[in-house]
């Protein structure tokens, strides 16, 4: 451990996303790594051991069966205190669904990278967020990085977000599938001793709330009654549950002030639950997750160069969502087209839209949110499109109308 | 001129196993080296079979690149097959735009049409000559390279050499070191 501490000079590596998500577990220093190989995660785990069988990261690496015992394996490992990576998509995912629950039931800040693609049938291993959305409910917290640099940022970030003691959640940190996982593009990585410097070390004696000890055996995750107006020792899954929404909404601050304590240690900052793009005196500000989010400022670059008052908001971390954020910005904002690579079946729109439309609801100036599904299964979404999409927002801007036809963007006919 | 653009836009066209997405990688670490401090490599592959036709993408840029979506109207296309020329024209040279540069590997010159160059070096003989093959095909990506280099004025050959070098160790950097200086000494 001592010899491999000052090993990591700062430097300048071109790399895919996959190897982004490796070199940042890496330089996080995890202890126990769990692998099932899945297109297209599977090369941030095959990158973790050669870093493990060279020598390069005193890592445990285990190999396993399934994605689900990928889970059950973290959380073992998590419960011992130590610090837990590993990386799955699509179809691994959904596999690994029960023990998601598990693992933020438990509290255990397990770090996951998911490479999200489209679920089958038919077989589809693109960019496409309808895997990870479908676990939006288990209580991890799901971030979304929108270019290489910030894969391999937010991920060092999370370890410090997740094992914050206001905190303890699971995360996961999302890229797409190839356009983002097998892409190559620059990564500045600091040198070691600083990301040392900015991760809290893991207690020695693991995590104050849950530690498996044989000198202290107790018993972790028994049945717990319905209970009633009568307070019973065995009645707490209620406000388990509960504790977990209110650990949502402590991260939120958290998640701020580890963006803010990032950029004053390494320089580098990419929003906190958002990050706006010209959106000061925008009318309309297109809302996008992950590579789509990157591009819109391209739209937005174009459309300003025409005269028209836009912007766009990047949502970085989806959850907590950023409720308080979008709220002020309904202030002045009057029109959100929401793009995005999902649906939400039987609804109008992709998953974040419905979401965003229902913090909304209530805001007094009634801002438009316009639904527009794209890039589905990876399918090519170009800066042309969503040039096209704000327009249709501007239109409803000026008009003030509200369009209710679903807009399916780049479909075949 | 393509080099002076503010983002310079490649496509490749391969075949499943020619080395292409190295290619495609490699020009932009050697980018990288030379000055362009945006670069993207973008494979795009559709299931893995040696033969299939496939693209990449690569962009160069003095800026941060943040268009993730593929190439429709490139400055460069880059063909790593002659036959893909022959049989897939259309994808080939689609989005070829006035003074867009065609470079392609061929045994033979090709007389451009429509408003752009067409280059061709014969990387596949250089390959053969110095015995640059794997299982026994000969690989082209370094005289690719090479040729790309001197065509297009984007990278010197001392950047080629580095990367490469970086890239592969000893013996075998050194024969591709040898194809890339052959094909840019060689196309005109």
């Amino acid at each position: 451990m001592t010899e491999l501490r000052s090993e990591l000079k700062e430097s300048v590596r071109i790399i895919s996303g996959n190897a982004a998500c490796a070199w940042a577990a890496r330089y996080a220093r995890v202890q126990v790594i769990s692998a099932y190989p899945i297109t297209p995660q599977t090369t941030i785990v095959e990158k973790l051991s050669d870093f493990v069988e060279n020598g390069e990261l005193d890592a445990e690496y285990i190999r396993v069966e399934s994605e689900h015992s990928v889970m059950a394996c973290l959380i073992g490992a998590s419960y011992n205190g130590v610090r837990t990576y590993s990386a799955t998509s699509g179809q691994g995912l959904a596999y690994m669904h029960e023990m998601l629950h598990w693992a933020a039931g438990a509290r255990l800040p397990i770090v996951m990278g998911i490479v999200d693609r489209g679920m089958a049938p038919p077989w589809n291993i693109w960019a496409d967020h309808q895997d990870v959305l479908a676990a939006r409910d288990t209580g991890w917290m799901i971030f979304f990085a929108s270019n290489h640099q910030e894969i391999f940022d937010t991920t060092i970030q999370m370890y410090k977000i997740c094992e914050n003691p206001n905190v303890f959640l699971p995360a996961f940190v999302c890229l797409g599938g190839f356009i983002m996982s097998h892409t190559q593009q620059p990564v500045h990585m600091p040198d070691q001793s600083l990301v040392d410097e900015f991760l809290p070390e893991v207690p020695k004696n693991g995590w104050p709330h849950f530690f498996l000890d044989p000198d202290r055996p107790i018993t972790h995750g028994n049945l717990q009654n319905p209970g009633g107006p009568n307070i019973d020792p065995s009645c707490w899954y209620y406000e388990y549950r509960y504790l977990i929404q209110k650990a949502h909404e402590n991260a939120k601050q958290v998640i701020i002030d580890v963006a803010k304590e990032y950029q004053k240690k390494f320089g580098i900052f990419h929003g906190d639950l958002i990050e706006k793009y010209k959106c000061d005196d925008a009318e309309v500000a297109l809302v996008s997750i992950g590579s789509l989010a990157d591009q819109a400022k391209i739209a937005v670059d174009n459309m300003r160069e025409e005269g028209y008052k836009v912007g766009a908001i990047k949502l970085r971390c989806y959850k907590p969502f950023p409720t308080e954020q979008f709220q002020e910005l309904a202030k002045k904002i009057r029109v959100f087209p929401v793009m995005e690579r999902s649906m939400a079946f039987g609804l109008i729109g992709g998953i974040v839209s419905i979401d965003l439309k229902a913090i909304l609801y209530q805001h007094p100036k009634h801002p438009f949110v316009l639904p527009v599904i794209a890039g589905v299964g990876g399918r090519d979404v170009r800066v042309e499109d969503q040039i096209e999409v704000l327009k249709t927002a501007v239109e409803m801007a000026e008009t003030n109308e509200f369009k209710t036809e679903l807009i399916v963007s780049g479909l075949h006919e | 001129m393509v080099k002076d653009k503010k983002l310079i836009e490649i496509r490749w066209h391969g075949r499943g196993g020619q080395g292409t997405i190295t290619a495609a990688n490699l020009l932009a670490k050697a980018a990288y080296k030379q000055g362009y401090k945006g670069v993207q490599a973008i494979p795009w592959i559709g299931a893995e079979r040696r033969g299939a036709p496939i693209k990449a993408f690569t962009r160069l840029s003095k800026d941060k690149v943040r268009i993730h979506s593929q190439i429709y109207e490139p400055d460069i296309v880059i063909v790593m097959d002659h036959t893909l020329y022959y049989v897939y024209t259309g994808m080939v040279t689609a989005g070829l735009k006035d003074g867009s540069i065609l470079l392609i590997n061929s045994p033979k010159a090709l007389e451009a049409k429509n408003g752009y160059q067409i280059k061709a070096i014969d990387a596949t003989s250089i390959s053969i000559k110095i015995g640059l093959e794997v299982a026994g095909q000969p690989v082209i990506n370094a005289p690719m390279l090479g040729a790309f280099a001197k065509v297009t004025g984007i990278l010197d050959l001392k950047t080629v050499e580095e990367s490469i070098r970086e890239e592969w160790p000893g013996k075998w950097a050194d024969k591709n070191v040898e194809a890339a200086k052959i094909a840019y000494e060689t196309i005109s």
